[in-house]
């Protein structure tokens, strides 16, 4: 375990007065807080240690015993046994810096805070953590409204999942988070889905998109095709002359709409003309007669 | 609307430690909505996370409540610009 230099952390010096380390570690603060950077996991990890160290270095407690102890810290046991009673009860600041916190999981204070002031005699109620988690569907059950079992810290919890779900969509579940502190409530449990990309369609929004490879004869002359939708083949009429690269529109056989039941997106087919490749003498000539009548 | 979807002021003034013009004020400025019901004033439990976020800027970084107005209008531009980012990165996953 590695020594923290606290002082480092909130950039004063060891004669820093209690105001000097307010002020130093507000500034940090006001940069850093969790709250003025949602998603931003470094600054979240920044922030943890300079509310680490301004919880030692405004204590005067256990700034002097930090003082007394330095690198030496792992003697501090025994100068807790020698009679130091608890640590203090909990503040408004430490149990708010927690919630903060709690959007990005993990403990609040490091290993070396953790072994040379203890946990702390909390007395006071503490909200559970929140907890994360992703979950991985594919593109087609996405599709779908259906339920699965998660396995949440041994726990098991059934959810449903409404169809037209986004990738990066979170959803909250209200106390399945960890368990209050001192008869605090629980923790709220955060569910971030991510949607696997398919190997047939592409979603934006809710439209999807799919290549279909047509034969340059049907591209020329116009014809019917198969074409693969959420809900299996349907027939598509191809004009006569149709272009490589355009795009036909089937509305409504696009993505379900998130919670608007029966709304759909809608579905756009690429065609990619195929050129016949390997051909008889008998078709190369026929070519080059239509070549010639340009 | 259900009890359990709302918390009475003083109960959250007391579990938090907060003044109850801190909410009043902050009901000044829009950021959150104060039901009445029966003379007592209930804070939904929709508004909780965003009063809690609000309570921290305040008491922990000693910002005040139009500071707060504006950080949040911010954040709020910011979370629409991500998912601008994020929404234009699945369409040009299209391409790739």
């Amino acid at each position: 375990m590695a020594f923290t230099d606290y002082y480092k952390i909130l950039g004063v010096s060891k004669t820093a007065t209690d105001e000097d380390i307010k002020k130093a570690y507000r500034k940090l603060a006001r940069k850093l807080h969790p709250d003025l950077n949602p998603n931003d996991k470094e600054s979240h990890k920044k922030f943890q240690q300079i509310n680490e160290a301004n919880e030692v270095l405004s204590d005067p407690e256990k700034r002097k015993k930090y003082d007394q102890y330095g690198e030496n810290w792992q003697h501090a046991e025994q100068f807790e046994k020698a009679g130091r009673a608890g640590a203090g009860t909990g503040s408004r600041q430490r149990r708010q810096t927690e919630d903060a916190f709690s959007e990005f999981g993990g403990g609040q204070y490091s290993d070396f805070f953790e072994q040379m002031f203890g946990s702390g005699a909390r007395s006071t109620k503490y909200r559970g953590q929140d907890y994360q988690a992703e979950l991985h569907i594919s593109l087609r059950d996405a599709a779908k409204t259906h339920s699965q079992t998660l396995t949440i810290n041994d726990k098991n919890i059934r959810i449903t999942i409404p169809a037209g779900v986004e990738d990066g969509q979170v959803i909250r579940l209200k106390n399945h988070g960890a368990a209050g502190a001192n008869g605090g409530p629980s923790g709220d449990l955060y569910i971030t889905f991510r949607i696997e990309p398919d190997p047939v369609f592409k979603r934006v929004g809710n439209d999807l998109y799919i290549t279909l490879n047509l034969d340059l004869y049907t591209a020329v002359l116009g014809g019917d095709v198969m074409v693969d939708t959420l809900d299996g083949k349907i027939k598509l009429k191809v004009k006569p002359e149709t272009q490589n690269g355009t795009k036909a529109r089937l509305k409504g056989k696009g993505f379900p709409v998130y919670k608007q039941d029966g709304v759909f997106g809608d579905l756009f087919v690429t065609y990619h003309i195929l050129i016949p490749q390997n051909l008889t003498q008998r078709q190369k000539e026929l070519f080059a007669e239509l070549s010639k009548m340009k | 609307m259900s009890d359990d979807e709302i918390i009475p002021v003083e109960t959250f003034c007391s579990y938090y430690h907060v003044e109850r013009t801190f909410i009043e004020t902050l009901e000044l400025h829009g950021l959150i909505s104060i039901s009445n019901r029966e003379n007592q004033r209930f804070i939904l439990m929709d508004d909780m996370a965003d009063l809690e976020k609000y309570s921290r800027m305040y008491y922990e970084l000693n910002i005040n409540v139009p500071g707060i107005e504006a950080l949040n209008n911010l954040l709020e531009k910011i979370r629409q610009l991500q998912q601008e980012t994020e929404a234009l990165k699945a369409r040009l996953r299209i391409y790739e």
